[in-house]
């Protein structure tokens, strides 16, 4: 059988990777979304949404899985694997009439992209253009490789984390990403929250309303966070805030002493952030939850060979949400922008796809 | 099979023998709303037994097997832990999961 080629290949099904999708599938584009988890990207995990439009008190859930829902109802595609890789193949049937090095790999590609071609133009009104237009080729984490005429990167970004030995053990055993994820195993207890951003304090306002004590850890002298929320935080009786320091090691305890049982978190160790002195001076910290929250990560590593990144990774485009590769967007959190919101996810998924229902028709 | 509701009383009954896929979660849990219908789909299509044990009306199973962040599926197999995996996974992940224990 032929292999299927998509007009939009998107990469993440998130609140920008979803929306875009509508917006394609609206466009009668065929398309395909993959996602390494399950749908809804970051939304999931918040509780109540106060700030979009026209949508108050509706739950990061309900959002999603009425996103994933219209998809679905306009004929978007779900592959539920992450990609790996993208490469741009000049379109076969272009290079088999140039003189190429391999004329024959070339022709037989060629034949099967004409098979191909015919099975699936019926959705799509693409110029007759497009046919000599490069084709992406995305291989899945399951090693399945899918064709597409254009993608949009709507991957998002992900937690950061400390990088030290045995945080990947004790996910789940004390260490978290997500307060309101994971808050309510921690009444009655003592936790940390480590950093000092907006997010990490919010996070320790929660956490103070349900754990006995918090203690919240930030590497400099003064918070990163609004004034308004610091106020409150140190307004609290039981958060303590500790300046200068960096969590140098992890320690945990084996609970019922037998080795079939998981490890827990059982203290930090403490190191101050400005020294430069041969010992520094540790302090071991006992809690009974870390919540990590210093900041995220993008996940674009898997694109450096195709397009040029900026020094944290993200895609550096401008509101267009076009990139320096023709037939390659990309919305959300993976492009580099100042204001991380719901809003303004689902703005880029309409702008995104926009261009490249734009680019498909051309 | 279905997706059976687990508590105090039948647990330990329920993991004793086989394969038993255990999905710890909590209504204020978002993922878990999202895991749930998952596993519900598959619980029709294996012949293994999956569990869904709610942590704030079993806290003392939560306990038992640590578990601090939901959804989280346990893999038992004759009632001894073998595997687990924390965050809510598509339906094809988590039967590469289940096919990774089958002998």
């Amino acid at each position: 059988m032929p292999q299927k080629i998509y007009d939009v290949a998107i990469v993440g099904a998130g609140a920008a990777g979803m929306t875009s999708a509508i917006y394609a599938l609206r466009a009668k584009k065929s398309v395909i979304l993959f996602e390494e988890k399950t749908f809804g990207g970051q939304i999931i995990n918040t509780h109540k949404i106060d700030n979009y439009p026209a949508a108050p008190g509706i739950s990061g859930v309900e959002f999603a899985q009425k996103l994933y829902s219209q998809v679905e109802s306009f004929g978007g595609e779900f592959e539920f694997s992450a990609v790996e890789s993208i490469e741009k193949l000049e379109n076969p049937l272009k290079t088999a009439k140039s003189s190429s090095k391999s004329v024959e790999t070339a022709l037989k590609t060629a034949r099967t992209l004409a098979n191909s071609l015919e099975t699936t133009s019926e959705t799509s009104q693409n110029s007759a253009n497009s046919a000599e237009r490069p084709l992406f080729s995305l291989k899945t984490s399951d090693g399945d490789t899918f064709l597409s005429r254009t993608v949009i990167v709507a991957n998002g970004s992900s937690e950061r984390k400390l990088g030290l030995p045995l945080e990947e053990e004790l996910i789940g055993h004390g260490i978290s990403y997500c307060a309101t994820c994971d808050g309510n195993f921690f009444k009655g207890k003592t936790v940390a929250v480590y950093g000092g951003g907006n997010t990490a304090v919010y996070s320790a306002l929660y956490l103070a309303s349900l754990a006995k004590k918090v203690y919240v850890i930030i590497r400099r002298d003064q918070f990163r966070a609004e004034p308004h929320l610091v106020q409150k935080l140190e307004s609290l009786g039981n958060v303590e805030v500790i300046k200068n320091s960096l969590i140098s090691a992890l320690n945990s305890e084996n609970p019922s002493k037998s080795a079939s049982k998981p490890l827990s978190l059982k203290s930090i160790t403490l190191t101050p952030a400005n020294t430069s002195g041969a010992s520094p001076e540790e302090k071991i910290l006992p809690v009974d939850g870390l919540f990590v929250l210093i900041g995220r990560v993008s996940n674009n590593a898997f694109l450096k060979n195709l397009l040029p990144l900026d020094a944290q990774g993200y895609i550096p485009s401008d509101e267009t949400c076009k990139t320096p590769v023709e037939g390659l967007f990309c919305a959300g959190d993976t492009r580099k922008k100042s204001l991380h919101q719901l809003v303004t996810a689902t703005s880029d998924g309409a702008i995104a796809a926009t261009a490249a229902i734009e680019y498909l028709n051309s | 099979m279905s997706l059976i509701e687990a508590n105090k009383s039948n647990f330990e009954e329920n993991i004793k023998s086989g394969l038993v896929l255990v999905d710890f979660n909590a209504d204020w849990c978002g993922p878990c709303q999202i895991f749930a219908p998952v596993l519900e789909e598959l619980s029709k299509e294996i012949p293994e037994k999956i569990l869904s044990v709610n942590i704030d009306d079993s806290p003392e199973i939560a306990e038992k097997y640590s578990v601090s962040s939901i959804p989280c599926l346990v893999i038992f197999r004759d009632g001894e832990e073998i595997d687990r995996s924390v965050g809510a996974l598509p339906k094809k992940k988590v039967q590469k999961l289940l096919e990774k224990h089958k002998r």
